[in-house]
């Protein structure tokens, strides 16, 4: 008994000397699995332009991006914003009203609402109203909020900076549905994002663009699937069928009417 | 003076089917064989009886005997149905004759590009494979394997579109499709046959036109390089493949309405029930093909659900007027029990059990794990192998003993009824088994984890081996009145 | 073997038997056949309850088997989420997609993944080339569920592991010459230990 138990712990200590390996990449960045469909914390806001909101008032009306940062950070903030914005008008167009929000909050005790609309008047956002930057109305939870989405920060002294993961998480109905992370956002990841957090479930992706006559096309921005040209490509062999036998029908009975109708004409001549 | 010309014309007319039927009987005596040896092989190369057996010739000869058996069975069904019609109406000689070369040709195409080119991509090249094939067939091969199809297409459209015209030289459409019982009349007598037939033809125009889709955009996709949507691909290759092979079915079940009534002395007529039954069919028979897709889960949810009623309700007007009639029919009655006359009755047995087998794998929930496992060839071997192919060879027996004279040596052939049946059911035990045990099809090695898969082969090659002396008997019976019927 | 496939074979066995047992019993009525007397029409009888029956032995597969469809639905919430990627001739699987081929060969070759067991597991299930069928099969070669893996579209194919272990996806759609060489491992951990895991790594 002792033996076994003994190669158990043995085995046990295998196996976490195998995972130190990927630890390091995991504190980095939140491994998305561990947090996917966990509910995050309903805390309460305040938004740049000094509204009191809580996340679950966002998320009872549409879903939501949401990225952490601070307003001094002179690393990777501002770049990140900024391919998001890039990445999200690439894929809705210039929309002004979009179904979904991109909440920026920021995890730094220091910052004001009125630096946060610095921040996002710096990135010509000002006049977006999709665009919520707001800071946490209660400072005490921010460590506990962080903490369940994966992400930390380090304040670091020499430098005056935070040292933090460049993540943004999908939020709907107040669930993870996807964390996306690294300093750049890119289309293609954010593009299954936005379809994820639309609330419907969405069976495929195109991963392949440039396809002739596909069946089906998912439109990520209304999250519907519109029927395509390859579907009806399905029917014409149906729709032909019916063509080609209705005149056969008709004409072949046509053609031996009149044959025996010729026929018999020579049949009273004679 | 008009009465003598038309009796000249009717010999002159049977004296054309009947060499057209011969000599299309002889292609199946060679082709049978061949095929059936290379089913033999994969067995053979699954029970790892050659460990050394290169993977992509066995795929090659998948590929090979999967496209053959259909085919062959499917041209042979057509001879036999138009020697079987020329009684009511005059199907073309020249368009069989046409058929018939081209089928020649496209056959060739078939075998150059498995057996020379390497083609490996099953018979239903799925899409994008045929042209990523990971460099183990060159392109050409694919060339060839389309071009070929392309060949049989056109040949087998132009064929039934033949039929399909002396049916309406006869007959209008409501009338060919038995519309008039339905309505409660009985006048024009309709033969259960031209029914049968009208639907077939009709199911085969849809499967062919779907195939002539599926070619053009896979030209589409090698002269452009453009890619087509690999759903589309599927659905179009589907439907094809699954049409094609339920109407080679039907074409046994028109053999049967036609020659088991000449060994029970009993006529089997078209009424409200038939004719209800077959009109279902061809309307079912274009949605069913559906459950071949369950597991692509894009496929949107009401064409998989549509797939499961289609495929269920399909078993019905089989089961309730064909099977159902055919046992009525012999119930204590005196049967003339010839190889002939007990291979197309027992044809029937195989496709209820097939039909069983494959009802339950249309379940969705079911399929979710007998897709792609032994379970599928198993019931498709069954209502193929032990359906529609012993009906045909059933009828080959029936037209060479007719035109031959030779009688029925009834022990022989009770023995290699026997055989067949043995050999056969034993083989297919041995896929149901391994679907059963979720062993994957197409393997040509099976990992260790699966090696059931293995055992089983090794099995089957006892029953395979039952099966071949069955049916190298019923050939050298068969051959030999085939022979005398010149 | 999963319930249902279970019960789908016994069922098979069942009316294969029957239908064995009806032939014969046909097949050797002919021997003594009643002469002059026509039995056809006495048979026929029977074809109004066969039909009946038949119908609602249909209809109650249908009303089985459909709500045990595999399909996810709307508002399905996976405990995780695993990402597939097929390719001639191996599956990758990983916790973030496979958009390129070299994310595919460097997670081809390397360690399993780990999920918890009893969760629901999300496979998102996608091909790099040619259609290959993604099928999860446990240690006793039992297959759990599969879907297809199509070029273009992602699949996706809910799993619950009962035990852990390592859990082999075998490639269930012909893909070429090695098709049955193809292969993906998985690894399934106790979900006390895969908690463990996460809070050493934090």
């Amino acid at each position: 008994m002792g033996k076994v138990i003994l190669t158990i712990i043995a085995l046990g200590h295998i196996a976490l000397a195998q995972n130190f390996i990927s630890q390091k990449s995991d504190t980095l960045f939140p491994v998305e699995s561990k947090y996917i469909y966990k509910s995050i914390d309903d805390v309460k806001i305040i938004t740049s332009d000094n509204n009191l909101t809580s996340l679950s008032n966002l998320w009872n009306k549409k879903p939501f991006l949401l990225t952490l940062i601070f307003s001094r950070c002179a690393g990777i903030c501002s770049p990140l914003i900024s391919s998001l914005k890039f990445s999200i008008e690439k894929i809705t167009g210039n929309e002004r009203e979009k179904n979904f929000y991109i909440v920026v909050l920021s995890f730094d005790t220091a910052d004001t609402p009125e630096d946060m609309d610095a921040f996002k008047k710096d990135l010509n956002l000002s006049e977006r109203n999709d665009w919520i930057f707001g800071i946490f109305a209660d400072k005490e939870k921010i460590k506990k909020f962080t903490d369940e989405l994966g992400f930390w920060f380090n304040w670091v002294d020499s430098i005056g900076q935070y040292d933090h993961p460049g993540i943004v998480v999908g939020i709907r109905d107040g669930k993870i549905v996807r964390i996306l992370v690294g300093g750049e956002i890119t289309v293609v990841k954010l593009r299954e994002v936005i379809d994820e957090i639309k609330g419907n479930f969405v069976p495929f992706y195109e991963i392949q663009k440039n396809v002739a006559f596909r069946c089906l096309n998912y439109d990520p921005e209304t999250g519907k699937i519109k029927i395509g040209i390859g579907t009806l490509i399905m029917f014409i062999p149906a729709f032909f069928t019916f063509f080609i036998t209705f005149t056969i029908f008709i004409f072949s009975g046509k053609i031996h009417k009149q044959n025996q109708k010729s026929k018999t004409k020579q049949v009273i001549q004679k | 003076m008009a009465e003598i010309a038309i009796k000249a014309e009717a010999v002159e007319i049977e004296a054309k089917v009947k060499k057209l039927t011969l000599v299309w009987t002889g292609l199946t005596f060679i082709l049978f064989p061949i095929l059936g040896l290379l089913g033999f092989l994969m067995r053979l190369v699954q029970g790892n009886v050659f460990p050394m057996f290169p993977p992509e010739w066995f795929y090659s000869i998948l590929t090979l005997h999967g496209v053959g058996m259909v085919g062959l069975w499917f041209v042979e069904g057509m001879i036999a149905v138009i020697y079987l019609l020329s009684k009511y109406v005059k199907p073309s000689a020249g368009v069989s004759w046409f058929s018939f070369t081209f089928t020649l040709i496209g056959v060739a195409l078939i075998i150059i590009s498995t057996i020379a080119g390497k083609f490996g991509a099953g018979w239903y090249f799925l899409y994008p494979l045929p042209y990523k094939s990971a460099e183990i067939w060159p392109n050409w091969a694919t060339d060839l394997y389309l071009i070929g199809l392309g060949v049989l297409g056109i040949a087998w459209t132009v064929w039934v579109i033949d039929v399909l015209r002396a049916i309406a030289k006869k007959y209008t459409l409501n009338q060919a499709l038995a519309w008039h019982y339905l309505a409660g009349k009985t006048e024009p007598e309709l033969p259960p046959i031209i029914l049968i037939v009208t639907v077939t033809c009709i199911g085969a125009i849809t499967g062919f036109l779907a195939a002539v889709a599926l070619l053009l955009l896979f030209l589409f996709d090698r002269v452009s390089g453009t890619p087509a949507d690999p759903l589309l691909m599927k659905n179009l290759v589907f439907y094809f493949g699954h049409v094609l092979v339920n109407i080679t079915m039907y074409l046994g079940v028109a053999i049967l309405y036609e020659t088991l009534p000449q060994y029970t002395q009993k006529p089997w007529k078209t009424n409200k029930l038939v004719a209800f039954a077959w009109n279902t069919v061809l309307f079912l028979v274009l949605f069913a093909y559906f459950h071949h897709l369950y597991m692509d889960f894009v496929q949107p949810k009401a064409f998989q659900i549509i797939g499961q009623f289609a495929s269920y309700f399909i078993s019905v007007p089989a089961a309730v007027v064909t099977i159902f009639s055919a046992l009525a029919m012999i119930y204590k009655t005196k049967v003339n029990w010839t190889l002939g006359s007990s291979l197309i009755f027992l044809g029937t047995m195989g496709w209820a059990v097939g039909g069983v087998a494959a009802v339950i794998d249309s379940s969705i929930a079911v399929n979710f794990r007998f897709h792609n496992t032994l379970w599928v060839p198993a019931h498709f071997h069954t209502y193929f192998l032990m359906g529609v192919v012993l009906m045909i060879l059933g009828f080959i027996y029936h037209f060479s003993q007719l035109h031959s004279n030779i009688p029925d040596n009834s022990k022989l052939a009770k023995f290699t009824v026997w055989l067949i049946l043995i050999g056969g059911y034993g083989f297919l035990s041995m896929f149901y088994t391994g679907g059963a045990l979720f062993v994957p099809r197409r393997y040509a090695l099976y990992p260790p984890a699966l090696s059931s898969g293995t055992t089983l082969a090794q099995i089957s090659i006892v029953f395979v081996s039952i099966l071949t002396i069955g049916f190298l008997l019923y050939l050298i019976q068969t051959i030999r009145r085939w022979a005398r019927s010149f | 073997m999963a319930p249902i496939n279970a019960v789908a074979v016994a069922i098979f066995i069942f009316f294969a038997l029957l239908i064995f047992g009806v032939y014969a019993f046909f097949i050797s009525s002919t021997r003594k056949p009643a002469v002059g007397e026509d039995y056809y029409k006495s048979v026929a009888k029977l074809r109004a309850p066969f039909f009946v029956i038949l119908l609602l032995l249909l209809i109650a597969g249908l009303v089985l088997t459909l709500p045990k469809i595999p399909y996810p639905s709307k508002g399905k919430f996976p405990d995780a989420v695993v990402y597939v990627a097929g390719k001639q001739f191996n599956f990758a699987l990983d916790t973030q997609p496979i958009e390129s081929e070299e994310r595919w060969k460097e997670r081809a070759e390397a360690e399993p993944v780990q999920v918890p067991a009893g969760k629901w597991i999300e496979f998102r299930v996608t091909s790099l080339d040619v259609n290959h069928g993604f099928s999860l099969y446990d240690e006793n070669g039992k297959l759990l569920g599969q879907t297809q893996a199509m070029p273009g579209y992602v699949n996706r194919l809910f799993i619950k592991f009962d035990k852990p272990g390592f859990y082999t996806a075998y490639c269930m759609e012909l893909c070429g010459n090695s098709h049955h060489a193809m292969k993906g491992v998985i690894e399934v951990v106790e979900e006390g230990t895969f908690g463990a895991k996460i809070l050493n790594q934090q």
